[in-house]
């Protein structure tokens, strides 16, 4: 239906959240405001077929099925008393039963995912491997140490835990400054991408970049004329 | 020059209008993507070892293929789920397409329209291959699909019908019905929620791709090898699509890439410079 | 206070569904996992009804910015219509033309979503180098390590880098491998520790902050 004013409003989009650089202006509060709009549309819109589909193929077929869809429904409408200073308690009903399932899920496989196999990963043989294997295993497991060592602030890191928090900072800033690399080559992916969709069609980027930009640049100009005028 | 006039110079390079270092970005990466300087990408371990387990993975597997990301997300993770699902489809193996996020249900759309599976692999909607579609739950969804697939994907995405009637799904009922799991991430849920409902109950093989900014976030998993190999980042991308010989939308971008990274790391070394050179000269070398 | 209204009921509910998932994993009761999954399938349902939440909110506080004419009230109601008309076009009545997968919802998501939701995280690029600039100095040793950490990695992932030394990606590995594996493995360790501890102080009900809140 969009397709021959695609690209257009691809590149308008594009650029007027790309002209927040310059300067807070209508245009990028104009996107941002169709971008909010848009996005919790767009996430109703896949919840409400996820419910049909499941009301359809699941929940319709039986009586005993068809009551337990009415009872979630019934309760799941129990949330927007979340608007409601009188009933507040009600929207605590299925929040409560929500956060209840999360964390007896989440919690259960935690443990041996995020701790066990954490731990036995780094108790690993130290003396394995090339001499350089032998050194990365003495490494990591001093490093692993000295960073779980560093993030128990109940004791006062002084003595022997002073020296343990200093090869933890520099392990961590080590690993941090990883981090930031990569970041930095996301963020500009990011922006590298974006930058091709414009090029990919030329004409709407050099409208709609004159277009915005020149709105910009004679925004300021008008501003500093008055500016100038004022004074005078 | 005199001392006035050069302190003048280190002052007023840090207190450069912002404006001007957003115009250079925008230089050093259309100038590259206009006229392409082809520098030679090589190939790096990550890359290998995913390309590796990808191509070891036996005909006749059952593979999950998980699109967990956004919209936000495709200049990096758009090229990995479009070489992997290549790669998957010239094996003789079963993909099941699914997304836990609402934008990764399209994206897995829009690459089945790309890439034509029937047209192009020979491939039957149903028999080779399935788009499961979303489910909202995040990771309680993700026990979900483990404990049985129809009560969290009940239609296919593509007809929308019910998901028993395909081909495809003839004796899968859960986790334990599949053998490989892949998913393409942006944030959460993620890798940490599959590791906790799918790798950690059942064991099954589990490799990723993830933005860069992930890596951190991926290490203790891989070096614990619940995360059997992974790909993060444009350059990862671009490597694999080099490894299945389909360079594309990744090989690319790996110029402005190289533009970009070198205008940050003269901004890092011009802005400290222009500290220690400011700062000895206020401080008196204190 | 009447009972149904004390804290002590969606505390003890909070425990009990708790509960409910946690015992069939380590205990083999018969029908209780089956009653667990049954739960869960409930729970999904349950939960995708609070999918108008989003919606409502922003209907309050733009509505209200609209009717009382405030500062940027323009852009509150196009806020409101834009999260209407796409509301509206995606509910699931395939036999009107409405909902997912047809050719408005589609073409809105392609043209109006993808560019905007894009662009958004894409101009965090112009930020981070911007803060390369201003604000990452070597002020300290252990900022110098971060920096040398950080521009080995940024060498090792750019083509130029790795074609000018190859020895970047080995030393961008090495970092990978030893430091920052370390220090994530302290954090995804310690974060557990604190998701089990939260998890039991909750079920205790001594942890009541999802719980608070409330009001129009």
């Amino acid at each position: 239906m969009l397709e021959a004013i695609g690209p257009w409003l691809t590149a308008f989009f594009l650029l007027s959240i790309f002209s927040f650089t310059y300067k807070e202006n209508p245009w990028f509060r104009f996107a941002e405001a169709t971008y909010l709009g848009v996005a919790v549309a767009y996430s109703i819109g896949f919840d409400l077929d996820w419910l049909l589909n499941q009301w359809n193929t699941i929940w319709s077929v039986t009586g005993t099925k068809i009551l337990l869809f009415a009872f979630a429904l019934l309760i799941g409408l129990l949330f927007y008393f979340r608007f409601s200073k009188k009933y507040f308690y009600l929207y605590r009903i299925p929040l409560s039963i929500g956060v209840g399932t999360y964390i007896g899920l989440s919690l259960r496989t935690m443990v041996f995912a995020q701790f066990l196999t954490q731990i036995k990963a780094t108790f690993i043989p130290l003396a394995a491997g090339t001499p350089l294997d032998i050194f990365n295993n003495i490494l990591i497991f001093v490093m692993v140490v000295c960073v779980l060592i560093y993030f128990y602030f109940t004791a006062e890191h002084t003595g022997p835990l002073k020296y343990t928090a200093k090869i933890a900072r520099y392990t961590m800033m080590a690993g941090f400054g990883s981090a930031y690399g990569n970041t930095v080559m996301t963020r500009m992916t990011l922006f590298i991408g974006q930058a091709r969709n414009l090029l990919k069609h030329p004409p709407s980027f050099a409208t709609f970049g004159i277009l915005i930009l020149g709105s910009l640049l004679l925004r300021d100009y008008m501003a500093k004329q008055k500016q100038v005028a004022v004074k005078d | 020059m005199t001392k006035a006039s050069s302190e003048g110079i280190w002052e007023k390079l840090q207190s450069i209008d912002s404006r001007v270092i957003y115009l250079l970005m925008w230089v050093v990466v259309l100038w590259p993507l206009m006229s392409p300087i082809n520098l030679p990408v090589g190939v790096g371990r990550q890359s290998k070892e995913y390309f590796e387990w990808v191509d070891s993975i036996p005909d006749g597997s059952k593979v999950v293929f998980s699109y967990d990301l956004s919209f936000a997300g495709l200049p990096e993770l758009g090229p990995m789920s479009v070489a992997t699902f290549h790669h998957l489809l010239e094996k003789d193996v079963k993909i099941y397409l699914c997304a836990y996020w609402n934008s990764g249900a399209d994206i897995a759309q829009d690459d089945i329209e790309l890439l034509k599976p029937e047209e192009n692999y020979g491939k039957v909607y149903g028999v080779d291959y399935i788009h499961m579609g979303y489910n909202p739950r995040g990771e309680t969804g993700m026990t979900q699909f483990a404990a049985d697939v129809y009560k969290a994907f009940p239609n296919d995405f593509v007809n929308n019908r019910p998901l028993d009637t395909y081909e495809i799904m003839e004796g899968v009922h859960g986790a334990e019905d599949f053998d490989y799991l892949i998913s393409i991430e942006s944030g959460t849920p993620g890798s940490p929620e599959w590791v906790r409902q799918w790798i950690e109950p059942y064991g099954i093989p589990f490799s990723i791709g993830a933005l860069g900014v992930s890596v951190p976030g991926v290490a203790p998993y891989y070096n614990a090898g619940q995360i059997k190999s992974f790909i993060a980042g444009l350059r990862s991308a671009a490597e694999y699509e080099m490894l299945i010989g389909r360079p594309d939308v990744a090989m690319a971008q790996q110029d402005p890439l190289s533009t970009t990274h070198i205008l940050v790391i003269a901004f890092v070394a011009i802005g400290n410079i222009a500290y220690f050179c400011t700062r000895s000269k206020k401080g008196g070398g204190s | 206070m009447s009972w149904y209204r004390r804290i002590e009921v969606p505390i003890i509910l909070t425990a009990v569904c708790c509960i409910f998932q946690l015992v069939p994993y380590f205990v083999k009761v018969p029908g209780w996992q089956t009653a667990a999954e049954q739960m869960i399938d409930w729970d999904s349902v349950m939960e995708t009804f609070a999918t108008f939440l989003g919606f409502i909110t922003l209907l309050m506080l733009h509505g209200r910015m609209v009717s009382q004419r405030r500062e940027g009230w323009p852009f509150s109601a196009w806020i409101l219509v834009t999260m209407v008309v796409y509301t509206i076009i995606g509910i699931p009545l395939k036999s009107i033309g409405l909902g997912k997968g047809t050719a408005l919802f589609e073409d809105i998501r392609m043209y109006v979503l993808t560019p905007l939701s894009s662009a958004m995280y894409a101009s965090l690029g112009f930020w981070i180098a911007s803060a390369a600039y201003r604000a990452f100095r070597a002020r300290t040793t252990e900022a110098a390590v971060l920096l040398i950490s950080g521009t080995i990695v940024m060498l090792a992932n750019a083509p130029v880098g790795t074609s000018l030394w190859g020895g970047f990606a080995p030393l961008k590995d090495w970092i990978f491998d030893v430091p920052n594996m370390a220090t994530m493995r302290g954090v995804v360790i310690g974060a557990a520790l604190g998701a089990l501890a939260l998890g039991v102080r909750t079920l205790m009900g001594k942890e009541r902050g999802y719980l608070r809140g409330g009001g129009g």
